[in-house]
Parts: structure tokens; C-alpha cells; sequence
């Protein structure tokens, strides 16, 4: 036998990145910036939000509640006996107009009042596409009726859900057991049936749902976005979970406790109103720009063609989409490549709208993405580079559980710890131990990211900088007020903004803003 | 409108001292949230402000530094009013200060109560004019700025200086990050050795493909069939001894490990990725007879198989020690939970880069439990069910645990597992997980018991519940 050399492996500590709020100040934690100082680029004087809101009368009054609760202080409710005598990782919600600077006058909000039974007709139509595809009707029409006849301007339109529409209008919703009513399609119709023939006879623009999928949070996405409105949709049992407990009395889904759910949904309702997010990372490198790719297989198409997109993130601002093309981009089960004149096409805009908003190009481009780029890909993308850009192609992979660091007591491994591998592969845990919050926030224990660096058109930049850099995009969730989340916001809402792109309502945006996609 | 600093001198005691700081009177920790919503509010407005939250520390020393930073720097006092904090002494002691200071610099305001709740009448403050933050911290503070100005408070917008302490203050339950190094324990077995030689063996005679596989596996060494013949560690002798059922071998080509990994075999047409993969399947074999030699119960994961710790292998609710003397500890590896009965196993992925090493992803597999008796696997199915939601408490300490005492069971005292690849040689690795070192740590909590669950739903982190608010 040959023994092997001993050998082990660097571990280094990627500090947490420090977050810009109000009057340059800095801090890591959003609640906490939020609380102290206020959010970035925020209004100097309170502004009056207008919102509009759709539900049934019973929904609309849990939001109306609800937004009269979020404009005042929310506090945590007290540990109960097995809980930690400080939770840090819950904070009080001081308020909307306290916290954001923004209010939201009750007496004002657009009402749109929709009947329970339309929407309980309309989750029971047999076919699941004409089911989804009515009651999405059901709240698109409530604003096209509002925006027809009405001079008051919204700002934000906020859906609220009845149960029904959580439990029976995604894909693979289980509706057995209902009394199902037969629509205008068959119940296993799943498919556009095309009759070119009788194409200036027949009317075949019903069948037209078939080409989306069945998922009323991305259609009525989809929807508004064609209509450059942003919303945000909110189970009723999230506005008033004491209304929805079952036989014991406890609430009839896990909910958060109230304080955390005050600043999600006042993080989420500033992010769609105001110009500028909340935070920006404080401390990114002059002249970086992030893109992550967006790869989605377009339903039901026959040659199984796929959007794709580019979400360009900044260190100081918002997100924006912009969209390619549909094509063949598929190339085997988990593998999407863009043909040379697409891949240059979709760069292109990115670096233009950096150069259009910064005057200059970007010193860095990182492409964030979960497989490899081919060759054709990364030439085209570099083809379009200017000679003063450092194009890099990062790749984030999640592991599960192959790769685990345990600490000798109750607490796992620290995010921001990273084995480092060689000069273009670690692991790092975007999750773990926070020494802010005293505790570890998720399940089980953390496991790490696989970060690569594929190619540079450049210099190979430090492996720290491209850990640090990931490490920062984990904070940009607006969506929500979290200290960080698992993925950089690069990868994590590829999904959401892919199934978006897919549906026919959202074609023909070329170039959005972030927050009409989630 | 801008103020500019107005010097307004101190009293006898030091004429050069400007009055320029409105102070925060307030109890603790009542009154904490609001004044770090408001303290830093009022300095991105231009003021200097103090409370005694800008000293972690407190003790007499700081108490002495309050009090005189009130009678001889305040120019206001912000009072603190809900009756909690107005009971309290260092408050009262406070206003006392404050109103000897108001009749001194002749400021009738000197005091400005701010209401945070209904609060009882107290002599002294009772007539003042309050500003009003219970309905609203925001509109509040619009009001007391208002004021503020129209009071001609020192105030200087153009070099406002937010104070950092205020951020420490609101972090002060946070765990320091320390320069000092910590061990930490990883899940990867580092292979300590490897056979000397990998080799091309092909059958002499004719070839029988229907019982080649089957004797191959009989003779309980891992190999891979290329061709008319196989990639073993054996010698062409040994395949002789090994699988007698198929006569004579010769070895055609034969190259060491590394050089195989590397360079791949081209006289077989074998490049080096391909090479790699077999190498890594005749690991990931090595295992895989190893374990079910040793009588771990074989469980079909959707990529690789998983070995657990059986009912012939070790008894419901039985602890394993491990740990070296001085700091022993046990874990459990089977037990009863939500009435089915989880097994704890292993299974392990060859990796060659950036050196030889296994790593064992643990794995939990669920059997029925009724009636005190174990029966069979519950169907594949329900297992990643079970699998979530028996497991969402453990944590850091279970896993670790569970993980070194299977490698206990494997391995017992021996310091070497060794995966016999050829009667004479074998895939030797170490019996203890390789050892880290980051270079931070913290203060780590070590006080939960071995077998002891998070049961705060807060931290476990449930994805779902974090996100649906928002959307």
C-alpha cells in the first residue's frame, strides 16, 4: 500500500457584510439599521403611500386591522419557558412610519371588494389551467376596474388570499374530494390544442391558459407586471391567524410571530412603493455589478424552448430583469446555454444600463450561475466585455450534506466560515452560526455553498472577495426583513422570475424593475 | 432652519463649557427602544444628545459622569414619562437636578416630558407642556423638533455626528467575534492509504457474461468491468484464487493509483476523467462490502446506498460512548420517536480532490413501531417526511454525536478503518473525522444534553413561514 501525505485545509472567517442605511450609517443587521437610522435614501419628510386593496369583505377587514396594527409599534410576545431570555434574533416593530417613513393612510386604501363564492366557483372548475386563470380574473379585473374608473392613483396593490387560493390554485394542487364543476375545457386538457384551419373561424384565444402554468401567484404576477404595478399578496391566516385555529386552539399553520411578520410585510410594501430599496451593501467595491442568469423551461412548448433573462443587481440599488429571448437553450436536464448572439445580446443591455447609470462601464462583471457556461456562451459574453471589465463567472452550487463542520458544543460552524479549497473553489456557509443574534437560525445544521470561479476574461479575482461579495448579495432580500438568507439574491429568486417570464401576460417586458417579480 | 452652536456657559463651575447637549432622561430598560429610535434622530438633526445607554458599563463612576454631563452641558432635558420609569430613582434624581438647573439658567422649558404612556402626575413636572410620542413615536418627534428649534437649542445640521454607541448599545447580548483559533470537526475521512497498483486483468478463456458479474461480487472485493475484462486491485493470481469459477487471468496493464487518477489508462482507452470515476466507484465499493460485511443495514438512497445501524447491530435507546478521557460522550444512534423507530447511518462519497478523502453524509431511516416491537421500513415515500420533521430539532450537538459514535461503532479502538480491496491491500482510512482550524471563535454554550431538540420554532428556520409574509 502507498500512505498518503497528511493534508488539510485553510478555513478563513468571511466577516459579515456591513449593510448602508439613513445619514451613511452602517450596520449589519437590517432591523437594527432600520430602527436606529432609517432606510437608505429614504424620504426626508413621512410620505403617504396609496394602497389598494383587493379581497372579500372578512379579508379586507383582517387587512385593514392589520395595517392599523403595522402603523404603530408591534413588540415580540414574551419568551414562553423554554425560550432564551434574549431572542436577538427577534426585534420589535416599531411602526410603519417610525421604522420605513412611510404611512399608509387606512381611511384611504382602494377598495376592491370580491365575492367569496366567485372565487370558491371558480377554484372548483374542472380544468385546473381555467380554474387558476379565473380566479386570477377575479382580482385582475377588481384593478382594471379600479384604475378604469377611478382618478386615485395606487402604489401598491395588496391581494388578500382566502386559503382556498393557496390550497387549490398551484400546480399539483390537490382538489380531491371537492365537487368539481365542468367549465369551458375538459378536465385532463392540459395542452393549447392548435387548429390552424380553422384558425379565422374558430375563436382559440381561450386556450391560451394552457400556456401558462397553473400558479396564481406567478400569473397575477405576470399580470401586473404588463400593467408596471407591484404587489404583494398575503394569506388571510397571516393577517389574522387568531381567526384560523383548529380544534386545540393553536393557529391552523405555523405562523411567525407577529413582530416578524409587522417587518417582512412593511419591508416588502416599502421595497414596491419607494424609488430606492431599504439598505444598500455598504461596503462593495466601486464599479461591481452582479448578474444572475434565468433559465426557465417555457410549459408545454413542443420543442421544450426556454426563457431566459438576466437579473442585474447592484451594490447600491434595485434589481432589474432584463429578458432574452425564447430559444433551444436546453441543452440536457439541468443545463441551459445560450446561443452566441443571444448570450451577446443579454450582456449587452446589462452593460449599458450600468454605463447609462454610472457613465462608465463596470470594472467588474460576475455572473452568478448554478452550472457551467460553454464555450460559444462565455466567448459571446466576453466579446461584448469592454477592454476595462473583469468578466467572471462564479459558480454557486448548494451541497447537502456531504460537506459539514461541527463545533465542539450546542452551536453550529459561524456563517462566513469558508474552506478554502484552492485559489478558485470553497465552500462557504452563507448560513450558520450568527454572533449577532446569539443563535442559528434554520434547520439541523448549516450546510455550505460550493463556490467556483469558472473564468475570468481578466485577472482571477481573490477567492476571499468573491466569497465576501456572495456573502453581501445573501442581504438583499427586500422581500422580507431577514439578517441574511441561505443564497445570494443572484441565484435564489431565479425560479420566481423565470416562472414569471414564462407566462404569456409577462411577455414583451424586456426590461423591469426587480420588484414587479416578487 | 439651522442654529448655530450656541454657547451658553455652564455656571460657576467652568465658564468655557457649552451647553449644547439635550439629555435623555430614562429608565432601563422601559424606556431603551425609544430612545435608541429617537437619540440618533435627533443627532442626524443636528444635536448632540446623551443618555446613559452610551456606556455599557454603568457602575458609580458613570452615574457621576450623567449627572454632571446634566448640570453643566445639557441645554435641554428630555424626560422620559410613563410611570414606570418616572418611580424609578436615577430619574427622579434626575428631574431634581433638572429643575434646580431650570430656575439657574432660567428656562421655565428646560424640561420637556415626553409622553410614551398616561402617566400619573408628578410634583414638580405636573404643569409642563409634553410632547406627545403615544400615539405616534413619528409624529412625536416631528413635534419635539419643532419645538426644539423654536427653543433655539444649539443645533448644527451641516456636522451632524451620529453616535456609534448607540448601535453597541442595541447589540450589547451579541456575542464578540475573537481572534483566537477553534478546532472544528468535519464529516471527511482522510484516506491514509491506497493499494500500490490498479490493474487491467482479462480472463484467459472464454468469457461467460451471464456469471462473470455474479463471481466478480462473490469474491467480495470491489472491481469494474471494462471491456472483455476488469480494473481490480488484485494480481491476475488472486483473480484466479478469488473467482475460480472463471478460470485463469492475466494482468495486461497494471499502473499505480495516483498515475491512474491522473493519466487514466490509454492502452485500455481509458482517459483521466473516466479513470477518476472508476476509481471513485471502486472506493465507494470498498464501502460498501465493508459495511455489509460488518452487518449495517443497507438502505437504496436515490444516488447512494446508506449503511445504518440495524436492530442486529445495536439496541433501541443504547448510548454509544466516544470521545477521548477527559471529555467522554455518548450518543444514541437508534431510538423511538413519533412512533416509529429512526435508525442512524452513513453513506459515504469517494472524493479525490483536492486530496483523497471519504465523506459521510449522515442519514436517519425510519422503521415501523408498534406494540413495543420493531417492524418493517416504513415505505420510501413517508421516510423524507419523517425524516424532516423528527430530525428539525437536532442540531449541532446531535449530529456531531451521532456522527462519532457510528465511527465508534465502525471503527472501536482502532485508529485506522481498512476497506479491503485485495486479500493483501486495502483503502486505509482514518477512524476520526479530519480536524479544522478557523481562526475566529466565539463563546459557545455547551449546556444542552446529548440527546436534547430545539424546540423553538423561531430558529428552525422553516422557509415557508419565512417567506410567506412577503410576497
Amino acid at each position: 500500500m502507498i500512505e498518503l501525505p497528511e493534508k488539510s485545509l485553510q478555513i478563513i472567517h468571511i466577516a459579515e457584510p456591513q449593510l448602508g442605511f439613513a445619514h451613511g450609517q452602517t450596520c449589519e443587521h437590517p432591523k437594527d439599521g432600520l430602527h436606529l437610522y432609517g432606510p437608505n435614501s429614504g424620504p426626508t419628510r413621512p410620505i403617504k403611500v396609496r394602497v389598494g386593496a383587493v379581497g372579500t369583505a372578512t379579508g379586507l377587514a383582517y387587512l385593514d386591522k392589520h395595517l392599523i396594527a403595522l402603523c404603530n409599534p408591534v413588540d415580540v410576545p414574551p419568551p414562553g419557558k423554554t425560550d432564551k431570555e434574549n431572542r436577538l434574533h427577534l426585534s420589535n416593530f416599531p411602526g410603519l412610519e417610525e421604522t420605513f417613513g412611510i404611512s399608509i393612510d387606512t381611511k384611504s386604501i382602494a377598495r376592491r371588494v370580491v365575492k367569496i363564492e366567485e372565487i370558491e366557483r371558480a377554484t372548483l372548475i374542472i380544468n385546473h389551467h381555467e380554474a387558476v386563470r379565473e380566479v386570477v380574473d377575479v382580482y385582475v379585473k377588481a384593478i382594471d376596474e379600479h384604475e378604469k374608473n377611478e382618478e386615485q392613483s395606487v402604489d401598491i396593490w395588496i391581494l388578500v388570499l382566502p386559503e382556498i387560493i393557496y390550497d387549490r390554485c398551484k400546480p399539483k394542487s390537490r382538489r380531491s374530494g371537492l365537487n368539481l364543476v365542468l367549465g369551458t375545457f375538459a378536465r385532463t386538457q392540459s395542452k393549447k390544442i392548435d387548429l390552424p384551419l380553422f384558425a379565422d373561424v374558430i375563436d382559440q384565444s381561450a386556450e391560451e391558459i394552457f400556456e401558462d402554468m397553473p400558479n396564481f401567484h406567478r400569473q397575477v404576477k405576470a399580470q401586473l407586471l404588463r400593467r408596471a404595478k407591484t404587489s404583494q399578496l398575503v394569506r388571510e391566516t397571516t393577517l389574522a391567524p387568531a381567526e384560523f385555529v383548529n380544534k386545540a386552539g393553536y393557529p391552523s399553520r405555523p405562523i411567525q410571530e407577529p413582530a416578524s411578520v409587522a417587518w417582512n410585510l412593511a419591508t416588502g410594501i416599502y421595497y414596491k412603493t419607494q424609488p430606492e430599496p431599504p439598505w444598500k451593501l455598504a461596503s462593495a467595491r466601486p464599479g461591481v455589478c452582479y448578474i444572475g442568469l434565468v433559465f426557465k423551461v417555457l410549459p408545454n412548448h413542443p420543442k421544450h424552448h426556454a426563457c431566459c433573462a438576466a437579473q442585474m443587481f447592484l451594490s447600491e440599488g434595485d434589481g432589474i430583469v432584463f429578458r432574452g429571448a425564447n430559444g433551444a437553450w436546453k441543452t440536457s436536464d439541468y443545463e441551459f446555454h445560450l446561443s452566441e448572439s443571444e448570450a451577446k445580446k443579454l450582456i449587452q443591455k446589462v452593460i449599458d444600463t450600468f454605463t447609462e447609470k454610472h457613465g462608465k462601464p463596470p470594472t467588474e462583471l460576475f455572473i452568478h450561475g448554478k452550472t457551467t457556461f460553454n464555450k460559444v456562451e462565455w466567448d459571446a459574453f466576453s466579446s461584448v466585455c469592454p477592454p476595462g471589465t473583469n468578466l467572471v463567472g462564479v459558480r454557486i452550487k448548494t451541497t447537502d450534506g456531504d460537506t459539514k463542520l461541527f463545533r465542539d458544543g450546542d452551536y453550529p460552524v459561524l456563517r462566513g466560515t469558508a474552506m478554502i479549497l484552492d485559489d478558485r473553489n470553497a465552500f462557504l456557509w452563507t448560513t450558520g452560526f450568527l454572533p449577532r443574534l446569539d443563535t442559528y437560525i434554520g434547520p439541523e445544521t448549516p450546510n455550505p455553498l460550493s463556490v467556483t470561479i469558472l473564468k475570468s476574461t481578466g485577472p482571477t479575482p481573490p477567492i476571499e472577495n468573491v466569497l465576501g461579495d456572495i456573502m453581501g448579495l445573501t442581504k438583499l432580500n427586500y422581500n422580507a426583513c431577514n439578517f441574511n438568507d441561505s443564497l445570494p439574491v443572484t441565484i435564489q429568486f431565479a425560479d420566481k422570475v423565470g416562472d414569471v417570464l414564462t407566462l404569456k401576460a409577462a411577455q414583451g417586458a424586456e426590461k423591469q424593475p426587480f420588484k414587479y417579480y416578487i | 432652519m439651522d442654529s448655530s452652536p450656541v454657547a451658553i456657559t455652564a455656571g460657576a463651575s467652568d465658564p468655557t463649557l457649552v451647553r449644547d447637549i439635550v439629555f435623555i432622561s430614562k429608565g432601563t430598560p422601559n424606556d431603551d427602544e425609544f430612545t435608541l429610535w429617537l437619540a440618533p434622530r435627533l443627532e442626524a438633526a443636528g444635536y448632540v444628545v446623551f443618555a446613559d445607554i452610551l456606556n455599557l458599563q454603568g457602575g458609580d463612576r458613570w452615574r457621576k459622569e450623567l449627572t454632571e454631563t446634566l448640570q453643566k452641558r445639557a441645554v435641554k432635558m428630555l424626560l422620559c414619562c410613563q410611570d414606570a420609569t418616572l418611580a424609578k430613582n436615577g430619574v427622579q434624581e434626575e428631574i431634581g437636578i433638572a429643575e434646580d438647573l431650570a430656575k439657574e439658567l432660567d428656562d421655565k422649558r428646560f424640561i420637556i416630558p415626553l409622553r410614551l404612556k398616561k402617566f400619573k402626575k408628578l410634583f414638580g413636572i405636573g404643569g409642563l407642556q409634553y410632547v406627545d410620542f403615544e400615539h405616534s413615536w413619528a409624529k412625536g418627534l416631528i413635534d419635539l423638533l419643532e419645538l426644539l428649534e423654536r427653543q433655539g437649542v444649539p443645533c448644527d445640521r451641516q456636522h451632524a455626528v451620529i453616535n456609534p454607541n448607540w448601535e453597541l448599545y442595541r447589540k450589547r447580548h451579541s456575542l464578540e467575534l475573537i481572534q483566537s483559533p477553534e478546532t472544528l470537526t468535519s464529516n471527511w475521512l482522510r484516506i491514509a492509504a491506497i493499494p500500490s497498483q490498479i490493474r487491467y486483468c482479462e480472463p484467459t478463456g472464454a468469457i461467460d457474461h451471464s456469471r462473470t458479474k455474479k463471481a466478480y461480487g462473490d469474491a467480495g472485493f470491489p472491481f469494474y468491468l471494462h471491456n472483455r475484462g476488469v480494473l481490480t486491485f488484485l494480481t491476475a493470481d488472486e483473480m484466479r484464487a478469488a473467482v475460480r469459477d472463471l478460470g485463469s487471468f492475466q494482468e495486461l496493464h497494471s499502473v499505480s493509483v495516483q498515475t491512474f487518477a491522473e493519466e487514466g489508462m490509454p492502452e485500455i482507452g481509458l482517459q483521466p476523467r473516466e479513470a477518476k470515476n472508476i476509481l471513485v466507484f471502486l472506493f465507494k465499493a470498498a464501502w460498501q462490502n465493508f459495511c455489509k460485511a460488518n452487518g449495517f443495514l443497507e438502505y437504496h438512497y436515490s444516488k447512494t446506498p446508506g449503511y445504518h445501524v440495524g436492530k442486529a447491530k445495536l439496541a433501541v435507546g443504547k448510548k454509544i460512548p466516544w470521545g477521548r478521557q477527559g471529555s467522554k460522550r455518548s450518543a444514541m444512534l437508534r431510538n423511538v420517536a413519533k412512533g416509529k423507530v429512526w435508525q442512524f447511518g452513513i453513506s459515504a462519497i469517494p472524493v479525490l480532490w483536492p486530496y483523497y478523502h471519504f465523506r459521510l453524509k449522515s442519514r436517519v431511516l425510519f422503521a415501523e413501531f408498534e406494540n413495543d416491537k420493531e417492524g418493517s421500513l416504513v415505505a420510501d415515500d413517508k421516510q423524507f417526511r419523517l425524516r424532516r420533521s423528527v430530525c428539525k430539532g437536532w442540531r449541532n450537538k446531535q449530529w456531531h454525536g451521532r456522527l462519532m459514535a457510528f465511527l465508534e461503532l465502525m471503527a472501536g479502538e482502532r485508529a485506522y478503518i481498512d476497506l479491503a480491496v485485495s486479500p493483501t491491500e486495502s483503502i486505509r482510512l482514518d477512524s476520526a473525522p479530519q480536524l479544522f482550524t478557523s481562526p475566529v471563535t466565539t463563546p459557545l454554550p455547551n449546556v444542552l444534553g446529548e440527546e436534547d431538540e430545539d424546540s423553538d420554532p423561531s430558529v428552525l428556520g422553516n422557509r415557508d413561514i419565512e417567506q410567506e409574509a412577503a410576497e
